[in-house]
């Protein structure tokens, strides 16, 4: 039989699946292939239930509920909504026709069941609804906010007034919960020349949707003026900093972001660089270029975060550095018990901790310490190496004691005691046997004959003997000194 | 001239010290003297290998021509220079190359990566308490040399 072809049929080129981010060549296989399936069932899973929440938002209309997610992107049309937009483009578009194609072929291309296709949009009952419902919070929203909804910028130039600052103030204070924001960080724009102290204000801001449209600034320059008049008694800690910097700085950044100010009546600061994040009450928010106050950072001179929270440093370090320590201490628990020189191991690191808090822990015998060594030579356990090596160092040193201990004694010889001996007796007996004879040693009279006088008798006895009576000789020889002296 | 980076020690004290306290890490002692060929050629391999396998393993020199350190030279019975010795919390690690004497490793290394994998392998030997390992580099790199018997 003959074996099967590896790809049955002649693949496709390769293409690009968008659910899987897959280049395959698989071609229409691919669709029914079980990753496939699951990162479609993912996608559109995930696309259902913020859909299912931005429903509940808005079709149930509470401006508490509004939906936490801002962006939502359509992966069947590929475009991007944003709910906060003022026209509730995500709604619209969910409801429109080209939502439901974009739906449709999305789920025929990815194999997807077609019956999904109505819980993945918004009906035309359902956009009615929302529609209702946002023209009511609108109404209600213009009622709350008198005087300060509207897309004029009027506003804007009412800033330098006191009347609009009171409005405002009031308005924070009935803090509308319903918006989110990111930034909470709160810095006071450079009043004054700072001689002393700065007292920084964080505080979370609370936007409310319809401030949004109350306040913005043409351009950052011309809001240094209106700003002077508010908040005086705040001074900033940008001493090197001059305005000018802070508000050139936050130019770029008006581009990028909304925000509003808001004179807070209680403690007096300004929100700066808040993110406005609301789809509400319809069309009333305008999206203008607010003046931003950026955040204090090193173009503004700010004073760097890790000095300013000094205190909390060591509380929070001590807490990191136990932390990092306990997981060291899991890590060293769980070295291998059995691993070589487990037990010193851990002796050593108690006695190490121990000298840590101050206990010192003096160890004896320190100079004469050796490691654990097996030597080249030793056969047995290591401790008889160290053994052998105590050994042979004890004899080197004892032997170096010894030398210098012992008295010097002096050589003796043979020659040295017969020469005495014969000195000794008289020379005057050894010449008169011998009379002519001169030159003749005192050794070889005691050799050719016996003389009176057991000593040297002995001695050529001895000398006649040889060697192995050196030692009695020398003995004979110094008994006999002994007794002559 | 030592590395830069490599501790040298000359007394007794400090060599112990060091023995003593590097903990669950191998501890790579390098008996020589800095002015010598080979010993230039191991202290660079050392130096340049050291942080590599700092996570695992201490590199010390240890100079020979000092009065203390002779205690040592006797007790380790150092004959040929340079000589690197391996401990591992304190107890000596023995290393069978095929060398006549396991308990030191003689002559340079050819390469860095032949260093690393004699200390790896002396690490995995002691963690599982093992006190001899077999080395990993293949004979022909591994120096050879003559033992000569201690009382010749």
């Amino acid at each position: 039989m003959p074996p099967k072809p590896a790809n049955p049929a002649p693949a496709a080129e390769f293409e690009y699946c968008e659910v899987c981010r897959y280049n395959h060549d698989q071609g229409r296989r691919h669709r029914y292939m079980r990753k496939h399936r699951e990162e479609l069932d993912a996608v559109v899973t995930r696309f259902r239930s913020k859909l299912s929440d931005l429903r509940r938002a808005l079709l149930h209309g509470a401006p508490s509920s509004q939906p936490p997610r801002p962006r939502l992107w359509c992966p069947f049309c590929s475009v991007d909504l944003d709910s906060r937009s003022a026209c509730g483009n995500a709604i619209y578009h969910l409801a429109s026709g080209e939502h439901l194609k974009g739906v449709k072929d999305f789920l025929r291309k990815h194999g997807g069941a077609m019956d999904q296709v109505e819980s993945l949009r918004i009906s035309e009952d359902g956009l009615a609804k929302w529609e209702k419902v946002s023209k009511s919070l609108s109404t209600e929203a213009k009622k709350g906010t008198e005087g300060l909804i509207g897309p004029s910028l009027k506003p804007t130039k009412d800033i330098q007034n006191e009347s609009t600052c009171d409005n405002l103030d009031s308005f924070s204070q009935t803090n509308f919960p319903s918006l989110s924001n990111t930034a909470s960080y709160v810095v006071m724009p450079l009043q004054s020349p700072t001689n002393g102290e700065y007292h920084p204000i964080s505080t979370a801001c609370h936007v409310a949707s319809s401030l949004s449209s109350a306040l913005y600034a043409t351009p950052c320059e011309t809001l240094r003026p209106p700003i002077t008049p508010w908040g005086s008694a705040e001074t900033h800690k940008l001493q090197g900093a001059p305005p000018t910097n802070w508000f050139h700085s936050s130019g770029p950044e008006t581009k990028c972001h909304q925000s509003t100010i808001i004179a807070n009546g209680a403690s007096p600061s300004i929100s700066c660089s808040v993110h406005i994040q609301q789809s509400d009450a319809g069309g009333n928010l305008s999206n203008g270029i607010g003046y931003c106050c950026s955040k204090a950072n090193v173009h503004t001179g700010a004073p760097p975060p890790w000095l300013k929270a000094n205190e909390y440093d060591p509380e929070n370090f001590s807490i990191r550095s136990c932390g990092l320590f306990s997981s060291r201490e899991r890590k060293l628990r769980k070295l291998n018990p059995k691993r070589v020189g487990a037990a010193w191991a851990e002796r050593r690191r108690a006695e190490m901790e121990m000298e840590k808090r101050g206990e010192i822990v003096p160890e004896t015998s320190d100079s004469n310490w050796l490691p654990n060594f097996g030597s080249v030579w030793q056969s047995g356990t290591r401790k008889e190496s160290r053994k052998e090596f105590e050994k042979s160092h004890k004899l080197h040193d004892t032997k170096s004691n010894h030398e210098l201990a012992l008295d010097i004694k002096p050589y003796i010889s043979k020659r040295m005691i017969c020469s005495f001996l014969l000195q000794r007796l008289g020379v005057d007996k050894a010449s008169d046997k011998d009379g002519g004879r001169p030159g003749v040693s005192a050794e070889e009279q005691l050799w050719r004959g016996p003389i009176d006088g057991f000593p040297c008798q002995a001695v050529s006895g001895m000398q006649m003997l040889g060697m192995p009576s050196k030692a009695l000789t020398t003995q004979a020889a110094v008994a006999f000194l002994g007794t002559k002296h | 001239m030592g590395s830069a980076l490599l501790p040298t020690l000359r007394r007794k004290a400090e060599v112990d010290a060091t023995i003593r306290d590097t903990l669950d890490k191998v501890l790579v002692l390098r008996f020589g003297r800095a002015a010598d060929t080979s010993c230039l050629q191991l202290d660079d391999v050392l130096a340049k290998s050291s942080w590599d396998i700092s996570k695992f393993a201490t590199v010390a020199l240890v100079e020979m021509d000092s009065e203390e350190i002779q205690v040592y030279i006797d007790y380790f019975d150092i004959t040929l220079v340079p000589a690197t010795i391996f401990f591992f919390n304190a107890h000596h690690m023995k290393m069978d190359s095929g060398t006549p004497d396991h308990t030191k490793w003689i002559g340079s290394f050819s390469s860095k990566q032949d260093f690393i994998d004699v200390v790896e392998a002396i690490y995995r030997g002691a963690m599982k308490g093992k006190l001899i390992v077999s080395c990993p580099i293949p004979p022909e790199r591994i120096p050879r040399f003559q033992l000569l018997f201690k009382d010749i």
